[in-house]
């Protein structure tokens, strides 16, 4: 075959591979105006709400003043990068209390009204006037949590700190991908998407069980600077006069089999033996019996409004414990 | 004759080569969607930024 013709082959190929692409593009985005796709939304949250920050152990903040729909639900950031409305950074005679975490906390694929923070606000109001600051912001890991706390939660001058703590929280610090741009497409985000899924289940190395697992070895560069994060907010609360909780949130795949219970029991262990306060979920589930009832989506497995209502019930006394 | 032209003139001869790529990338996406439903098997993962 001559070169002229393989050359004309090769390109007849990409050009027919970029109008499918551009096909694709199209009718991706079309199709997700009226379905809705973890990944994707995921992604919609990278690019209309997430900014970089400044500070390197932050990695990401919320734009002030963004808004978007996200797994189907009304998703709008205040004048100071939190979910949630505004506040003065006077105090009132409110109790006040700061919460720290990550897309759990943001309460992802929820209506704000329906996260544990607000059901926990609205709750606690009634015994005494408490404002909850949600400083829940998705991908967070926990010296990500730790240094937005630094950065802006100080200043609210705070009664008391809740992190609430999620297994993939021991992952390292992410920095900034060369491959961002990829999530303007939405054909670049399904196939990612897709085949992480596809090789999540040929490749068990690749699954959940084993990712988490992994964080908690022993020589995991994100558990060390987990440990190291928690040290370092558990000083800053006591030079401030702040208390501070940890609560355990619940991984809700296979509840009734609990495989993480040794993941969850050494971060348990860690925080008594530092004498913080913690109070560990993932036992309490143990009893759900169908998993997936709690998940926002069948792609999606952060808690939903009635995990969101039931997580809630659970620590409202662990929170008010010791509060005057 | 403009690259242009030169090119369609190159893909309107390889009007089948066209069509096989095309079936074979939309067959692609069907296998990948039917391998890839159900309930979520990954972990929660850092979304490009």
């Amino acid at each position: 075959m001559q070169l002229k013709t393989v050359l004309s082959n090769v390109l007849s190929v990409v050009i027919a591979l970029g109008i499918f692409s551009v096909l694709g593009e199209v009718a991706l985005r079309v199709y997700t105006r009226y379905a809705i796709f973890y990944d994707i939304e995921m992604t919609r949250y990278a690019n209309e709400i997430k900014i970089p920050s400044t500070n390197p152990r932050i990695g990401h903040v919320h734009r002030p003043l963004s808004s978007s729909t996200l797994m189907g639900v009304p998703v709008q950031i205040n004048a100071d990068g939190l979910r949630d409305r505004d506040y003065t950074v006077a105090r009132n005679d409110s109790h006040r209390m700061v919460f720290l975490g990550d897309s759990l906390t943001f309460a992802w694929g929820v209506a704000s009204s329906d996260s544990f923070e607000s059901l926990l606000e609205d709750e606690l109001s009634g015994m005494l006037p408490t404002e909850i600051l949600n400083f829940g912001t998705g991908n967070y890991n926990t010296e990500q949590e730790v240094n937005l706390f630094l950065e802006k939660g100080l200043k609210y001058a705070p009664d008391e700190v809740v992190l609430w703590y999620f297994l993939n929280d021991a992952e390292p610090t992410p920095q900034p991908s060369p491959w961002a741009f990829l999530g303007h497409s939405r054909l670049a985000t399904f196939f990612w998407s897709r085949i992480k899924t596809v090789l999540s289940r040929v490749d068990a190395s690749r699954s959940y069980q084993d990712y988490y697992a992994e964080l908690y070895r022993d020589d995991a560069q994100g558990w060390a600077r987990t440990k190291q994060a928690f040290i370092e907010l558990q000083d800053v609360c006591e030079e401030n006069n702040i208390a501070l909780k940890v609560v355990l949130l619940p991984e809700l795949h296979e509840l009734q089999a609990q495989p993480f219970q040794r993941e969850y029991a050494q971060v348990n262990d860690f925080l008594q033996g530092r004498g913080i306060d913690v109070l560990n979920l993932y036992p309490t589930f143990a009893s759900e019996q169908n998993s997936q009832s709690l998940w926002v989506a069948l792609d999606d497995a952060h808690p939903n409004a009635v995990a969101h209502k039931r997580i809630a019930e659970l620590t409202s006394s662990f929170i008010m414990e010791n509060t005057q | 004759m403009s690259l242009w032209e030169r090119t369609k003139a190159v893909l309107v001869r390889r009007k089948k080569l066209l069509i096989a790529v095309g079936i074979i990338y939309i067959v692609l996406m069907v296998l990948l969607v039917a391998y890839s439903s159900g309930p979520q098997t990954e972990p929660f993962q850092y979304q490009f930024r």
